[in-house]
């Protein structure tokens, strides 16, 4: 795995020119006169209403009227929760079972101004306290937009503050105080037509009350340009370039330079096959490589859907994870991971959709006893409705390391891999319950336990949040 | 660092093992003019070895809970070799293995956490940057249910990032991987919805077909067509209700299920397309064609009639294939491109 800069100019290169058929990425980049119009993008209900217009020259599709103008207000909303969190993880630990959880409650009050009805520039204000029985937690986001005339927006900015404080007794292993801000400013040039532009600078500062080797103080800064579709363009697709520095004050061996790509192109077809696909690509340039490698880094994702009949439509979801350091040690190997789901989807027109898929995942390391393949069987069922929605879905799999046994080279020594083959189930469930206009519940909850080949390997992770809110 | 050093230490070296036996059968006090007592001191100095080469691995990498665990290992250590100064022998060999178990286990979640760290590192960027794309596009559509996955998704990732923090990354990577799913859901509502332009583009569009089929199909229309026409008409009506009641998600599918239908209905009925009227539609571009070639004059036009004509061909080869329709697609591209070439500057 030590060619990268071929790997990077490969997925590029497919990326805009063969991995995305049809892209509408590549057509204007390389040929605009053929992004105009394509039989592809000609939409059927045309074709059919031009050929029962019977030479009606104006069959064309009547715009829809503007609306009225609205005049601009500023208007407040809140919300009052309160709720509780649960992470848990058990494994064993020298023949011991070993339980760790954090559990929290907590009351949230927050709320939001923002600029309603037409307005060149709009503003938003959204103050949060959280008061909870580890942290203390205040957040300020404000944001500002440049849209003249009512069309698209030319300029924004958004700006954020966060802060948190632990309590003394916090279960928190991890608890010093800190403080974070952030600010961007971006740029929309032409936006109105098939192709836009965008640029975009963003720095954020963290700082730590009480910094240490893993709550490291921190300024980042980030610069963004992009083409992108324009709001008139039939599919949205981006094609970006990112430059960014980060520095520690405290620590600046591990400053860093980031250098990236990514590409972005997504069509969605009511008759047709959907899609959308991703690329980036990351130099990251470390000022010390004694204290941690370089590296470049790819992720490549592909997901796709086609209707098999009026209710049940076929699903493929592929990605693709590669990083190489340039020093490859102990701690920093190099890895490939390929993930994937293939298998249908029932559309919830009436009650609850479902889904059933096969997936799959794939690691390749340096670290021949990381190597592994995985398969499973997911099954879904999903319900959006006006009083009640929600999402159920449960996985059970198998994992397999490519290595058995370890060879020793200590001649008394009898060793067992670090890792060993297990079969997991994991269930994903997340429900909301409108109880009446302003008062609602939400629910979120995971488990995926693990049954290892070695029963002192097995482990499970666990995460519920429960969570009733009242909209004022 | 070789690989057997890597590796855990989970089974009972023979040599421990031995040496334990041995202090086990052995009454204590005769054991330190004995071998067993050199033996238990190498169990120690091994412990000790692999203890280091576990630390060295674990504070280069990111992982607060594998750091902890390995202090624990390294306390019970501490405690074997108190236990052997105090000539403990049996309970000194113990607590050094265990002090091993705890070590590999250590070093499992070391290695396990450092691939999850690296992901969920960009999963955090790249998810940052989707959310603000999802949620900007809810906004500006006003789209209640696409806006309820957001909200959602943001919890989720303020989770993901906070579990981050704490260096907890298998943690935070599912959390990111859900709230990715819920973005995907928004977006994919979002563009299903069509920003709700598009969605009422095409219900207008409908009504427009099924009005224009009622037309052409006249009075004395097969009875069957007829009806599935109404079936058509109750599914767009129960489309704009969906729309009109908040519910775009179902609006959407509705309208795609009328949209389907009335295809259909239109391909068995009378009024289907024919060849003939394609070719007219082709022999409307070539007549076009002849006289736009001779009046434009940028090369932008130019290019642009190249296009259109070659679209034309495509058009005529795909009737002569029999597929009507795409034939009729290809041939209003090559329209639409020769009246934007018509309509450039001269």
């Amino acid at each position: 795995m030590r060619h990268h800069p071929i790997t990077s100019a490969t997925l590029v290169v497919l990326t805009l020119f063969v991995g995305i058929p049809l892209s509408p990425v590549r057509d204007v980049v390389v040929c605009d006169v053929r992004a105009a119009e394509t039989p592809a993008s000609v939409d059927s209900l045309d074709v059919w209403l031009d050929w029962l217009a019977a030479g009606d020259d104006d069959a064309a599709l009547l715009d829809l009227l503007g609306d009225d103008p609205v005049p601009a207000s500023f208007a407040w909303s809140g919300n009052l929760a309160t709720g509780y969190d649960a992470y848990v993880q058990t494994y064993s630990l020298a023949l011991e079972d070993t339980t760790e959880s954090v559990e929290e409650f907590e009351v949230t009050l927050s709320a939001e101004g923002a600029t309603q009805g037409d307005a060149d520039h709009r503003w938003r204000v959204a103050p949060r306290l959280s008061v909870g029985s580890e942290r203390t937690r205040q957040q300020l986001d404000l944001g500002w937009i440049w849209q003249p005339d009512d069309g698209p927006r030319r300029l924004d900015a958004v700006g954020e503050f966060r802060a948190t404080q632990y309590h003394g007794t916090t279960d928190y292993s991890l608890s010093s105080d800190f403080s974070e801000g952030r600010g961007r400013l971006r740029w929309h040039l032409s936006p109105a037509g098939r192709l836009g532009g965008e640029a975009r600078v963003e720095s954020r500062v963290l700082r730590y009350a009480d910094p240490s080797e893993l709550q490291v103080n921190r300024n980042d800064v980030e610069a963004v340009a992009a083409l992108v579709s324009g709001r008139d363009a039939s599919d949205r697709w981006r094609l970006g370039v990112r430059a960014g520095h980060r520095a520690h004050p405290d620590t600046a061996s591990i400053d860093r330079t980031t250098l990236g790509l990514d590409a972005e192109t997504e069509r969605f077809s009511l008759e047709g096959v959907s899609w959308r696909a991703t690329l980036r690509s990351e130099r990251r340039s470390v000022r010390d490589e004694s204290a941690r490698p370089s590296l470049w880094a790819h992720w490549a994702t592909l997901d796709g859907s086609t209707l098999l009949s009026l209710t049940l439509e076929a699903v493929l979801e592929l990605q693709f994870d590669i990083w190489n350091y340039d020093i490859s040690r102990d701690a920093y190997q190099d890895q490939g991971r390929w993930t994937g789901l293939a298998g249908v989807r029932a559309q919830a027109i009436e009650g609850p959709g479902w889904s059933l898929g096969l997936t799959w995942e794939s690691l390749e390391s340096d670290e021949a006893d990381e190597t592994y393949r995985q398969f499973g069987l997911r099954g879904g069922l999903e319900h959006y409705g006006a009083t009640v929605s929600g999402t159920l879905t449960l996985e059970v799999g198998r994992r397999d390391y490519e290595e058995a046994m370890v060879e020793s080279d200590i001649s008394d020594v009898l060793l067992d891999p670090l890792f060993t083959d297990f079969t997991y189930t994991e269930v994903w469930l997340s429900g909301s319950w409108q109880l009446d206009e302003r008062l609602g519940f939400d629910a979120l909850a995971s488990w995926l336990p693990e049954s290892h080949s070695d029963d002192e390997d097995d482990q499970s992770l666990g995460f519920a949040s429960l969570r009733l809110v009242y909209r004022f | 660092m070789n690989q057997a050093k890597h590796s855990t230490l989970k089974t009972i070296p023979i040599a421990a093992f031995l040496a334990l036996a041995a202090l086990m059968l052995t009454p204590v006090a005769s054991i330190g003019q004995q071998s067993g007592q050199q033996e238990v001191l190498e169990v120690l100095e091994r412990t000790e070895e692999y203890l280091s080469d576990v630390r060295a691995l674990v504070m280069e990498t990111d992982s607060d809970q594998a750091r902890m665990i390995l202090g624990s290992a390294v306390s019970k250590q501490i405690q074997a070799r108190q236990q052997y100064q105090s000539e403990r022998y049996v309970m000194a060999v113990r607590l050094s293995l265990k002090a091993r178990e705890i070590a590999s286990q250590a070093e499992r979640m070391m290695r396990s956490s450092r691939g999850h760290e690296e992901r969920a590192r960009q999963y955090l960027d790249r998810l940052h940057e989707l959310h603000e794309r999802v949620r900007e596009r809810a906004e500006e559509t006003d789209n209640a249910q696409a806006m309820a996955f957001v909200r959602q998704a943001e919890n989720l990732y303020m989770r993901a990032r906070q579990q981050f923090e704490q260096t907890r990354f298998e943690n935070s990577l599912r959390l990111l991987q859900e709230a990715e799913a819920a973005l995907n859901r928004g977006a994919r509502l979002l563009f299903a919805a069509g920003d709700s332009d598009r969605l009422l583009n095409d219900m207008e569009r409908i009504g427009q077909l099924i009005v224009r089929a009622r037309e052409r199909l006249g009075d004395d229309a097969d009875p069957a067509i007829m009806r599935s026409l109404e079936r058509v008409e109750r599914t767009l009506d129960d489309a704009r209700m969906a729309f009109e009641s908040d519910q775009p998600l179902r609006a959407m599918r509705l309208t795609q299920r009328a949209r389907q239908e009335v295809e259909r209905v239109l391909r068995q009925s009378s009024i289907g397309l024919t060849v003939e009227a394609v070719q007219r539609e082709i022999d409307r571009f070539d007549e076009r064609q002849i006289r736009l070639l001779d009046e434009v004059t940028t090369d932008e036009a130019r290019r642009q009639l190249d296009r259109a004509g070659q679209l034309r061909d495509e058009a005529g080869q795909v009737l002569r294939m029999g597929d009507k329709e795409l034939a009729l697609r290809t041939i209003r591209s090559a329209l639409n491109l020769q009246r934007l070439a018509g309509e450039s500057p001269r």
